[in-house]
């Protein structure tokens, strides 16, 4: 993964969209097809407030982007619009080239192959481990073909593979409900692993984590970089920082900046709005 | 989960035993078991067969319907229009075609929607097509919409209720208020018989073991996970992948199409089906049986039904006025205390009872 540069290019797109290798004279059916995942425009008014304000995001194929902001920014507003639960007043939102995420609803769009982790971990309480990742995995799920599904061989190695990848072997028969807070945050990575998703949102994957479990979360995620499309948004700096490649600063809504770390930590308009207010 | 383990294997012992005892002592110009007694035992079944079905949706899916009843009238009701047409010229208008019913109305010609009610096999396609639809339509309307929790009880509530108000009506051609009643045979037997008074009984007795068996089948399935998962966090599962929606119309439907089953077996023996059936204190009351037996547990629904119709019948005769308070009341005593209800203290009595002997007891609570 290189870091990507400012190119002249997005000056022409006015203050709010320096997004790196989105050309503005490029055919919109070409620049689909370079990105896993294309936001453009969207716009979001909640009661005469501006949740999203023209907001535009691009997401190559295998990237790991992080987005930071202040509370309110915009970022899980900006999850909600990609999963299918907030349809956008104005704007685009395209999963390649092959799904307008405007038009299809919340299962449609996770079957395609987008997966999201809440902000409050939410996994099946009341199944064990082992279930939620059965239930999760990639199949046909019509009520038919789920009522007569069996666990074939490969599929559970696929999962003891995936549990071992997220440390929950162990705990595999255990009431996902049972488990600890950062368990929950790992089963629920699980979960979108076994779904095949090609694209992962993880909002806030390592809040209320303690350092151990920050730090496998961080070798966890730079392992599926690559493999996956991510994007992780999340408050710890300090994680942030370890993992980030591209980093996208929201701010009311829009997008404030983009680059890499240094970049984002210099750059005078974000350290007013956001890194000035940190204490750490 | 597995389909058949040993809770299914101690249910089956549990309903094998007393249904051929009672069968075999029912026999003989002095039985040891009355058909009254029979009879209502067999009602007992059917109420139990009813609580299971709304276990199914709601202790599994989260689904509570407060109008259950509705679709186990409408089974009733679908076989009482069988058992009607073969009163034949023995009833008391002596009419060879139409229900005494309808000729103290003034009905000259059997209504459309009674056609071919007078073969058994329609009738039995009828018991199982008037709630499946029903559940189809209402279940697809109320779940695509995404109407759920508090709403969607208010609203299976005031369906049942308003198919009360309807079945009450003289001319939509199932008796008004009196219902269907003096049935005389079944297949050409007599209902009295002590052979048919047993067959029912050993019928809804089948009937139970095999509902239980299907709903254990479907629950230990991926759709049972699925099922727990809507239960759990509905939009989790959809964005596991799930079209919840589909999940609970299937779901819904199946539970509805077993309560009609349920209530086609009723009418012969309770020997009457009429619109007090269809009143949503029948529905709340089946509701109780599952809440007080233990939900998502299935044998606690069939315990439960047991109890409170035992309770009720012992109960209505000794003070009939105080059987609402006294069902008002059991609904909060179980809420407040009874998370799990019987069943669950049962298995904790024969925990302790086991830990007294051996300490190496297995904790936990098995969610399936």
């Amino acid at each position: 993964m290189t870091p990507p540069n400012n190119p002249p290019a997005a000056q022409g797109m006015g203050a709010n969209s320096q997004t790196p290798l989105v050309l503005p004279w490029e055919p919109k059916a070409l620049r689909r097809r370079r990105h896993i995942l294309l936001l453009e425009g969207i716009t979001v008014v909640f009661e005469g407030f501006k949740a999203l304000n023209n907001l535009n995001l691009a997401l190559r194929e295998g990237e790991l982007r992080c987005v930071i902001g202040p509370n309110g920014a915009g970022k899980t507003t900006m999850m909600d619009v990609i999963t299918g639960l907030i349809r956008p007043d104005r704007g685009e939102a395209w999963y390649r080239d092959s799904l307008n995420l405007l038009e299809a609803d919340e299962v449609a769009i996770n079957l395609a192959g987008i997966g999201r982790k809440f902000q409050k971990p939410s996994v099946f309480e009341s199944l064990t481990v082992w279930q939620n990742l059965e239930l999760a995995l990639k199949a046909k799920k019509t009520v038919f073909s789920t009522l007569v599904a069996r666990l074939s061989g490969a599929e559970k190695a696929y999962l003891e593979e995936n549990l071992q990848l997220i440390n929950l072997a162990e705990s595999k028969d255990r009431l996902a409900g049972s488990l600890s807070h950062g368990q929950k945050q790992w089963l629920e990575i699980g979960i979108l692993l076994v779904q095949k998703a090609q694209v992962l949102l993880l909002d806030e994957p390592v809040a209320g984590l303690t350092t151990q479990e920050i730090e496998r979360t961080t070798e966890l995620l730079l392992s599926l970089e690559g493999k996956h499309s991510l994007i992780v948004v999340e408050h710890d700096m300090s994680f942030v920082r370890s993992i980030a490649r591209t980093v996208t600063v929201l701010h009311q809504g829009a997008v404030l900046a983009e680059g890499d770390m240094a970049t984002i930590s210099s750059h005078p308009a974000v350290v007013e709005a956001y890194l000035g207010a940190e204490t750490c | 989960m597995r389909v058949i383990d040993r809770s299914f294997g101690i249910f089956t012992l549990a309903m094998a035993i007393p249904t051929f005892t009672i069968i075999g002592g029912s026999w003989g110009s002095d039985p040891l078991v009355s058909p009254f007694t029979v009879g209502l035992l067999g009602k007992y079944l059917c109420y139990a067969i009813l609580a299971l079905s709304i276990d199914l949706v709601w202790g599994y899916m989260g689904v509570l319907s407060l109008g259950h009843g509705a679709f186990f009238a409408l089974g009733g009701y679908a076989f009482g229009m069988y058992l009607m047409r073969q009163i034949g010229g023995q009833g008391v208008y002596g009419d060879a075609v139409l229900p005494d019913f309808m000729v103290f109305i003034g009905w000259e010609t059997l209504p459309w929607h009674w056609r071919g009610s007078e073969m058994f096999p329609v009738a039995l396609g009828l018991v199982i097509l008037a709630p499946g639809a029903l559940a189809l339509i209402f279940g697809w309307t109320a779940f695509r919409s995404r109407v759920s929790g508090v709403y969607f009880s208010i609203m299976s509530q005031a369906l049942t209720y308003a198919l009360m108000l309807a079945f009450y009506l003289n001319n939509l051609g199932f008796g008004g208020n009196n219902g269907f009643t003096d049935f005389k045979t079944i297949l050409g037997v007599d209902v009295r018989s002590t052979f048919m008074v047993a067959a029912l009984f050993g019928v809804s007795a089948l009937l139970l073991w095999l509902a239980v068996l299907a709903a254990r089948f479907l629950v230990a399935s991926r759709l049972g996970l699925a099922m727990v998962a809507i239960r759990d966090n509905e939009e989790r599962a959809r964005f596991a992948g799930y079209k919840v929606e589909n999940v609970k119309v299937a779901v819904f439907t199946f539970s509805a199409i077993l309560a009609g089953l349920g209530g086609a077996l009723y009418a012969p023996q309770a020997g009457i089906i009429n619109p007090s059936v269809f009143a949503p204190v029948f529905s709340i009351e089946m509701v109780v049986c599952v809440a007080l037996g233990g939900r998502g547990t299935m044998y606690g629904a069939i315990l439960g039904a047991f109890l409170v119709s035992f309770a009720k019948s012992r109960l209505s005769t000794a003070a009939p006025d105080l059987w609402p308070f006294f069902l008002g009341a059991l609904f909060i005593l179980v809420t407040i205390f009874g998370q799990g209800g019987v069943l669950r203290w049962l298995k904790s009595l024969v925990g302790l009872f086991k830990s007294s002997r051996s300490s190496g007891a297995k904790g936990g609570y098995d969610p399936a």
